[in-house]
């Protein structure tokens, strides 16, 4: 394609400027500077694509005009024109292609891709002109060949791709970038929610650990603490007491001083008050007593007696009166007595003159009872009746009472009337000397009743003599009753009744003998006189025995009263040395005795109330030294119980004061040690809590203590301090120590309530989840922008590829024409060119011939780098169709002057099948323009009109000018 | 040798969370996010319990130094108390997230549980109830965040005359791994080991299903879509005339689940509008629970799903115009839809990866790029140097590093699935932007 005509109405400088016939090879136009030419390259810059809106174009005079006519390759002539901004319009002159195409019809590639490769000044060839990115990566895919049709659209889609991942991660897709950024942020947010819940383990380990800690340290406090508090206690104990404390270290020295004063067994208060007053009576007592034995005179012995005997002797005495009624009653019937046994003798005699007052027991002993009187005076009948019958038959009876009295007879022998009479004697003797002991008691009553007793024996004997006889005489009589009778029945049986008359006489005479001897009388007795003798007898009798009671009664009294003298008597000889009054029994009645046995009694009895008052005294003593030695014994103090009158007694006295002294002292001893217990008490009292008891036991069950080890305890506190003061002082230092401690442990306490409470949030997996929750949503959102993102950088990046290999098709021989060129043009300095990308972008390497050595364009001379971009835009300005004018702007300014004319060389080679412009300034340029033997049409711009030269013409302009 | 029944399991990360985004989240859900990895442990604890297994072995990663908490300390001993008292031991290994220099143990561990040791292989006996020995376990715990060394090189045993069962916890296969580089034919040449139970790959595999055994039991519940699926252990029993057999049992009772929607899967009945779309998902969403609910026997909570939107259709001009706001919308209505129901199935987010109703043949037949792209899409996907230099261009905010474990939670992870879906879905732009430019 080459433009045959260019007419420029009116653009900068240039107007009305028409270039006919333009050289379809190289087209030279010089000027100097200012002349145009640069105006004239952005006209054909612009020529197919129209004026851009830039401040970069020279102004026009009215409104751009421009126009040309362009010859395709086909032949056909279009014509293009450009009026303002607008685009250009093509028409065809000549040929047959459509009549109007549009300018990149015409040209086939873009405005920016021919301004690039084909309209060359020093700019475009120094790459890093001002271009934006992504004109530089058009540029880089131009440089590099590309020109497909999609090829075209990949930048562009690729743009759009990067554009739509650039919003919303940007370029290098960080998180924390652009749309990334909220939900990178939230994240984050998250992961630190969650690095800190993740850390809760180690957290909980450690305040596990802590806690621990804690709770030993608090354990450890609390003991220490609890050793305070006793230390407190025993210190407060100590601080209110130490006074009592020094009070019982001195009562302690005292009582230990004083031990010896101390009683085991100390008499109560009771009994020392008692032994006190009691001593003082004992010797009262004592005093008395021997006071009141002096004024008695009786021997203690006798005393004994008499208190002895008390009750006898009161009984003896209560006897008095009534012994004295008797001995009065004995004394009037013994008077009585007298007067009838005189009346009674005098009755005997008048009966029996022969009998006397010796008869008067004999005449007692006659029995009358048996002899009916009736039957006497019937028997006298009856023998008067029978005495005269007898006489009838009284010679038969004669025999027959011979016979009789024979036996009779005999029966009177066996009768020993001497013996008997002997006896009678002795029984009157006795009774005499009976009568004779009564009067005699009555003198001398010892006598009396010794010859009374006397008289009772012979009577006795006499009895039984009397009683043997008569017996012995009965049965005899029997004896020769049954004879006789024998007798008589034999006369009866031999003369019958006459017999029977006799034996009826002679048994009534011998029973009127019988009676007569039972009178008394003599047979001789008539037995009329016999009913008279037996009232007689009987009347006597009847005396005897009145007289017989009243002497019984007598001897009765007199016996009796004797018998009480005696006893009275020998009771007193009890007391008195006297000796009986047997002697004075003669000479005095028993009365008189009695009487003064009395008096003496009564002596004896009135001396008795003394001796009791002694003893009293004496048992009062006895009574009281029984308590005294009861009281001591009690308490050891008497080794052995004492009777009384012991001599140990001398020493009871001094014994008592012995006791009392000892008691005072060991009551003082006691008291001492009473107020010691009393202190001792109130410093346990003041102890007596289970706290303070275990402050002190330390170790100890506070249970098992014993309050004197506690006391002990409390003391060796006590000791450790000098004063009361010092035990206040550590007190309170102690106090605060406590205080200080206690604060700790609520201290302590607190923070483990606060680690325990850590624990269960550090346990809880609450925040761990907020955070995972957190970052899950923003990831999950993010993963949706994440996706996009990649999505267009996998589209982009997809382009990208397939654009690098649609392109490295190219590229190769692009590179080789490329790299052939800028060989040639540094005439084989460099071997070549190599593409690569840098930094995403695509640069050009230079390879040094020499060592085949990649050179950066950094590290390329300008000039050697212009070559490089020069040999790269002919490179592809030679790839591309059709073949488009190409425009240099003096882009040789920098060539020395061997590359330059490598360049002109290949240009020249270039020109044969594409229109070139070259615009210069310089004349040397020229002339190697014309040295290269090319063909070329030479244009002289000058002030913005242009005009055909010639070489040499031009080639002086620009030298002279 | 008797016979040997073990529970293998690994990469717990015992009250790590589920990741779920969104607001307003159902209550079970709610609860779930917490308590899914617990309540899958728990699972396990009971598998173990009922199969009266002799011990249970779980190779690395039991905690999640992403997600250490004193509640998952505690619940993982209050666990093994249960175990204890059903006399089962456990044998655990450190992996790289619960390295022995990060544990921190809290409490003390019950007496059932062996914790073996960093400094090297820890061989540890399993006794009958007669006091014999019947297997051995071996392993050695990660000291740090990383190991390198070929640890499982000094597993040795004395003899084969009992069982020996070796954890180790390695990516496997990477050579220049962070996490013990391995490989299976290593495994199989370390002599007398019967199971070598691995840890730290999240998916269930077999690697070997003779003599030795070679398995990752996966992890017991997914936390986000990169572990989707029915997370669980296995159950292991070793016979030695039957040989082996290794069941996987699931645990998890949240599962992730990534479900491809095709709009145009019946070309006949093209949605066309947004209702259309919803009955669409909905119906496919109660396919989902249906099917689960006849297939599993465990109990599913629920689901975790993210919809993608592929195939072509009309309606994608339209979605495009207001992406976000059709997306916020659908996604709006799924979650009401869905809320009463049982399990749950709550819908985190729906992808649009729709295309317009292009003649891409034609497109294919006359543009350069178009033909390229298929191209330079495979040469990213099999070329390591294309693959990093496309990772690069993707930015920081995603990292291709195969160690994505040490990512940051505001760096995604672009893994092979995502790469390539990645490139096809810019593949489809850029041809729809080409046929817009070309227009």
């Amino acid at each position: 394609m080459k433009i045959q005509r260019l007419h420029i109405g009116d653009f900068g400088i240039l107007r009305n400027q028409t270039l006919e016939d333009l050289h379809p090879g190289i087209v030279v136009i010089g000027g100097l500077n200012r002349a145009g030419k640069s105006t004239l390259m952005q006209v054909l810059r612009y020529l197919a694509y129209g004026f851009p809106q830039s401040k970069e174009l020279p102004p026009a005079t009215s409104k751009y005009m421009a126009e040309a006519d362009i010859r395709l390759d086909s032949g056909d002539v279009y014509n293009i024109s450009l009026s303002g901004h607008a685009q250009p319009v093509l028409k065809r002159v000549s040929g047959t292609g459509e009549e109007v195409i549009s300018a990149e019809e015409l040209y086939g590639i873009d405005a920016f891709t021919y301004r690039q490769l084909f309209t060359i000044t020093l700019d475009e060839l120094n790459n890093d002109y001002g271009l934006s990115g992504d004109e530089k990566r058009k540029l880089q895919s131009i440089l590099l060949g590309a020109g497909l049709k999609d090829l075209l659209l990949i930048p562009q889609l690729r743009d759009e791709f990067y554009k739509e991942g650039d919003k919303i991660g940007g370029k290098r897709g960080k998180p924390n970038v652009k749309q990334f950024k909220g939900y990178y942020q939230s994240i984050e947010d998250g992961i630190n929610i969650k690095r800190k819940a993740l850390l809760q383990v180690e957290e909980y380990h450690q305040k596990q650990q802590e806690l621990e800690d804690k709770k030993k340290l608090s354990q450890e406090i609390s003991k220490e603490l609890e050793k305070l508090e006793d230390e407190i206690v025993q210190l407060d104990i100590v601080k209110n007491n130490y006074k009592a404390y020094k009070h019982i270290q001195k009562l302690q020295a005292w009582l230990h001083d004083n031990k010896d004063k101390h009683w085991e067994e100390l008499p109560s208060e009771y009994d020392v008050k008692r032994l006190e007053s009691l001593g003082e009576e004992y010797v009262q007592l004592k005093k008395n007593f021997k006071q009141k034995e002096i004024e008695l005179g009786i021997s203690p012995q006798i005393r004994e007696l008499l208190l002895d005997k008390e009750d006898e002797m009161a009984s003896l005495v209560a006897g008095i009166s009534g012994i004295n009624e008797r001995i009065r009653q004995y004394t009037k019937q013994s008077q009585e007595y007298h007067k009838k046994q005189q009346q009674l003798i005098t009755k005997i005699k008048e009966i029996n003159a022969a009998w006397d007052e010796n008869n008067i027991e004999h005449i007692a002993e006659i029995r009358t009872d048996n002899i009916s009187h009736g039957r006497i005076q019937d028997l006298l009948e009856e023998h008067k009746d029978l005495t005269a019958e007898y006489k009838n038959h009284k010679s038969d009876l004669i025999k027959l009472q011979e016979d009789y009295r024979t036996l009779q007879n005999r029966n009177e022998d066996i009768r020993d009337e001497k013996a008997w009479q002997e006896v009678k004697k002795y029984f009157y003797s006795s009774l005499a000397f009976i009568l004779l002991g009564l009067v005699l008691t009555f003198i001398n009553p010892l006598s009396g009743i010794l010859i009374g007793l006397g008289g009772i024996a012979g009577t006795a004997v006499y009895y039984i003599m009397s009683f043997l006889n008569s017996r012995e005489a009965r049965a005899l009589v029997q004896a020769h009753k049954e004879q006789i009778e024998e007798i008589k029945s034999q006369i009866q049986a031999k003369e019958g009744i006459i017999e029977e008359l006799e034996s009826q006489l002679n048994n009534i005479k011998l029973e009127l003998d019988e009676y007569k001897i039972g009178l008394g009388l003599s047979k001789d007795t008539p037995s009329r006189s016999l009913p008279g003798h037996l009232l007689g007898i009987r009347d006597i009798q009847e005396r005897i025995t009145e007289l017989d009671g009243i002497a019984a009664q007598i001897s009765h009294d007199r016996n009796y009263i004797e018998e009480r003298y005696d006893k009275y008597l020998s009771f007193i000889s009890l007391f008195s040395q006297e000796s009986d009054q047997a002697e004075n029994k003669e000479s005095y009645t028993i009365a008189e005795r009695w009487d003064r046995l009395v008096a003496k009694l009564n002596d004896w009895y009135n001396c008795l109330e003394e001796v009791k008052e002694i003893y009293v005294l004496q048992q009062k003593i006895k009574s009281v030294e029984q308590e005294i030695v009861h009281i001591m014994e009690k308490y050891g103090f008497v080794a052995q119980s004492l009777a009384f009158g012991d001599k140990d007694y001398e020493d009871l006295e001094n014994r008592i004061a012995l006791f009392l002294e000892k008691s005072h002292n060991a009551i003082k001893y006691n008291e001492t040690q009473a107020s010691l217990e009393e202190i001792r008490q109130s410093v346990l009292s003041s102890m007596s809590t289970d706290g303070i008891r275990r402050a002190f036991a330390y170790s100890l069950s506070p249970a098992e203590l014993q309050e004197d080890e506690l006391l002990q305890l409390f003391m060796e506190s006590c000791n450790q301090y000098a004063s009361q003061e010092e035990a206040a002082e550590i007190y309170n230092l102690k106090l605060q120590e406590r205080n200080e401690k206690i604060q700790l442990l609520n201290e302590l306490k607190e923070s483990q309530q606060k680690l325990e409470s850590e624990l269960e949030r550090l346990a809880t997996t609450e925040n761990l989840l907020k955070a995972q929750r957190q970052i899950d949503k923003a990831r999950s959102e993010l993963r949706v922008l994440a996706g996009n993102y990649a999505l267009n950088m996998t589209a982009a990046f997809l382009l990208d590829e397939i654009e690098k290999k649609l392109l490295q098709g190219m590229q190769d021989s692009i590179m080789d024409s490329a790299g052939n060129i800028f060989n040639q043009m540094t005439k084989g300095d460099y071997s070549g060119i190599l593409p690569s990308m840098s930094s995403s972008e695509w640069e050009f390497q230079a390879i040094l011939s020499k060592n085949a050595q990649a050179q950066t364009i950094d590290m390329l001379s300008r000039g050697t780098r212009e070559q490089l971009y020069l040999a790269v835009r002919l490179s592809r300005i030679m790839d591309i169709k059709p073949c488009l004018p190409v425009i240099i702007d003096d882009s040789f300014a920098n060539f020395d002057s061997i590359h330059l004319c490598q360049s002109i060389e290949i240009l020249s080679q270039l020109a044969k099948s594409h229109q070139i412009f070259i615009l210069t300034c310089h004349g040397e340029l020229v002339d190697e323009i014309a040295k290269s033997q090319c063909e070329a049409q030479y244009w002289k711009i000058e002030r913005g009109r242009l005009e055909l030269s010639a070489c040499e013409k031009l080639s002086s302009y620009l030298r002279v000018s | 040798m008797n016979k040997l029944k073990f529970i293998h399991t690994a990469d717990i990360h015992l009250g790590s969370f589920l990741h779920i985004g969104g607001d307003s989240l159902p209550p079970a859900l709610e609860k779930a996010i917490e308590t899914a990895t617990l309540e899958a442990f728990s699972r396990i604890c009971d598998v173990a319990i009922s199969h009266n297994v002799d011990f249970v072995a779980i190779s690395g990663d039991l905690y999640d130094s992403e997600a250490r908490s004193v509640k998952a300390i505690s619940y993982f001993i209050d666990q093994c108390k249960r175990l204890e008292k059903a006399n089962i031991h456990v044998f655990v290994i450190a992996g790289n997230h619960d390295p022995l220099r990060q544990r921190q143990e809290l409490f003390k561990l019950p007496q059932n549980v062996k914790l073996l040791a960093g400094s090297q292989p820890e061989i540890c006996e399993l006794l009958d109830d007669n006091e014999r020995p019947i297997a051995r376990v071996i392993g050695q715990s990660y000291t740090n965040t990383r190991e390198q060394k070929k640890l499982h090189l000094d597993y040795r045993v004395a003899d084969n005359s009992i069982w020996n069962i070796a954890l180790l916890h390695t990516q496997l296969e990477a050579p220049k791994s962070n996490y013990i580089p391995c490989s299976v034919a290593e495994l199989k040449d370390i002599e007398d080991i019967h199971y070598w139970a691995l840890g730290h790959i999240h998916q269930p595999r077999i690697l070997n299903n003779s003599f030795p055994y070679i398995a990752y039991p996966g992890i017991p519940q997914g936390r986000d879509f990169g572990e989707q699926g029915r997370g669980g252990c296995m159950l292991v029993e070793l016979d030695p005339l039957e040989g082996g057999k290794i069941t996987f049992i699931p645990t998890a009772p949240v599962i992730y689940k990534r479900i491809d929607v095709y709009i145009d899967e019946d070309p006949d009945s093209l949605p066309q509008s947004l209702d259309d779309l919803e009955d669409m998902l909905t119906e496919h969403g109660k396919r989902l629970i249906e099917q689960d609910v006849e297939q599993d026997s465990y109990t599913i909570e629920g689901y975790v799903v993210e919809w993608i939107l592929r195939g072509r259709g009309g309606i994608h001009n339209q979605l495009k115009e207001q992406e976000q706001e059709f997306l916020e919308e659908l996604t709006h209505r799924l979650r009401v839809e869905f809320e009463p129901v049982s399990p749950f199935l709550w819908t985190d987010s729906i992808t649009l990866r729709t295309q317009p109703p292009i003649d891409y043949d034609s497109l294919m037949k006359d543009s350069l790029i178009a033909q390229e792209l298929d191209n330079i899409i495979n040469k990213c996907l099999e070329d390591e140097t294309m693959k990093k230099k496309l990772l690069k261009a993707l930015g920081e905010i995603w990292s291709g590093d195969e160690d994505h474990e040490s990512g940051k939670e505001y760096i995604f992870h672009m893994d092979q699935s995502t790469l390539e879906e990645m490139l096809w879905n810019a593949k489809d732009l850029i041809l729809e932007k080409l046929v817009e430019g070309r227009e």
